[in-house]
């Protein structure tokens, strides 16, 4: 894996979740749209070897808390959520765009809803928190094929290899 | 070279990772929050580029029938401003005149503008403009619209030539405020919290109070901070709490769409 091209799409990812230009998919005034660091999560947790999984993981989630504004919660929360999933990627193949945005749909729910969790340890609920990260979800499940593929086309370049089956890297 | 050498075990990777996840966990906001300044000050550009191009696609009222709306909005806006203002001058002539009145100060002679430089997730509605410390911005600053017609948000933390303002939307935006009706001389006095959504909330208001939809929603005044009431919404509903009875649960739509905001203005009190 080559660690400059993987930084290179973290910074685009954070990039577009930060500056929230993909809320032009949002669905009415509800101002929520799709997240593609999650999909990110789970593309480089699923395709890379351990090692470099439990690290990309953890950076996504500090990505993911300068996106949010907060430090702390995505970090802990993507770091084990990813490291969990290269461990059972080991053991199946993530080929199927239905399967990439399954997992993507019920990683992204885990994960935010664990890191709004540890939110509430210091930041006041939101009411609609949850019906937020369901619609996000969806959202990002839906974009997840797209992103997903644009992740593999690269990946040769990215240092991965055959992204779309069980993990073969070098 | 023997740097080369070192090895970690995935397990012992895994752990330092956990380890300093937590740590910056527990670290005090004050201490964690200069890296979400940094970041936005250094991708601050491609942030508002990106904002930019957002407000570009979104669709916009912009047919002929509405820019006339728009205007008139704008001069009722005005005119509700104006009215709680004539208001407060009326009480405070009444009550104060053997004293030195504190007259309502115009806004313009210390106001800042700043343009909105991102917005931090979907979950909490804040967003970051690029005034910061250096001009004068503090937090518990009230922030207008760019038209200085109604409030925002306020200002939750500044830091160099950034600051953080909460939306009056987010779920954890607390503003003192007041019920009023044009051409009704009574007050309703009220906490408003954001509903996280596009709207905000008033609770704890005895439904023998009248309310009625349409009523306006005014910032109480805070001394040193906002002289006189300002504008922030109408009620969009009044109902009575599903729990409890006896006191209305009244929904409050901010007078602008505060995902759309470009430009807004600080209230800056100089011995804040």
């Amino acid at each position: 894996m080559r660690w400059l091209t993987f930084f290179i799409f973290l910074l685009i990812g954070t990039l577009l979740d930060a500056g929230g230009l993909l809320d032009i998919f949002a669905i009415g005034g509800a101002a929520v749209g799709p997240d593609v660091l999650i999909t990110l999560l789970v593309f480089y947790a699923v395709t890379c070897r351990p090692h470099e999984a439990i690290s990309c993981c953890f950076i996504i989630g500090i990505a993911a808390d300068l996106a949010a504004g907060v430090m702390g919660p995505h970090f802990v929360c993507y770091g084990l959520l990813g490291t969990m999933l290269n461990t059972i990627a080991r053991s199946m193949t993530v080929r199927h765009a239905v399967q990439q945005a399954g997992f993507v749909f019920a990683v992204y729910l885990i994960a935010e809803i664990a890191a709004y969790w540890l939110n509430l340890l210091r930041y006041t609920p939101n009411p609609n928190a949850y019906s937020i990260f369901l619609l996000t979800a969806i959202f990002s499940a839906i974009l997840c094929p797209l992103i997903w593929s644009l992740l593999a086309i690269f990946s040769g370049w990215a240092g991965l290899e055959n992204t779309g089956s069980n993990r073969s890297y070098y | 070279m023997a740097g080369k050498n070192i090895q970690f075990s995935t397990g012992s990777l895994f752990t330092t990772w956990l380890l300093v996840a937590i740590l910056i966990l527990c670290l005090p906001p004050e201490h964690t929050g200069k890296a979400v300044f940094f970041f936005q000050k250094t991708c601050g550009p491609a942030l508002e580029w990106s904002r930019k191009v957002q407000l570009s696609i979104l669709p916009t009222p912009a047919t002929e029938q509405t820019a006339t709306q728009a205007e008139y909005d704008h001069l009722k806006k005005d005119f509700n401003n104006m009215h709680a203002e004539l208001l407060q001058l009326h009480r405070e002539y009444e009550t104060l005149t053997q004293m030195r009145s504190d007259l309502p100060q115009p806004f313009s002679d210390n106001l800042q503008l700043a343009r909105v430089a991102g917005s931090l997730g979907n979950l909490s509605h804040k967003i970051m403009i690029n005034k910061g410390d250096d001009a004068n911005i503090k937090a518990g600053q009230y922030v207008l619209s760019a038209g200085k017609n109604n409030i925002v948000g306020i200002v939750e933390e500044t830091r160099g030539q950034l600051s953080r303002v909460r939306l009056l939307t987010d779920a954890g935006q607390k503003i003192p405020v007041q019920i009023r009706r044009v051409g009704v001389a009574k007050d309703i006095g009220g906490l408003m919290v954001g509903s996280g959504k596009t709207t905000c909330r008033i609770s704890n208001i005895d439904v023998q109070r009248d309310v009625q939809v349409g009523d306006l929603v005014f910032a109480r005044s805070h001394p040193g901070l906002l002289n006189t009431p300002v504008i922030i919404g109408e009620v969009s509903n009044a109902v009575p709490d599903e729990k409890h009875p006896l006191l209305w649960d009244i929904t409050v739509k901010p007078v602008e769409d505060l995902t759309r905001l470009d430009t807004v203005a600080v209230i800056v009190v100089e011995d804040f």
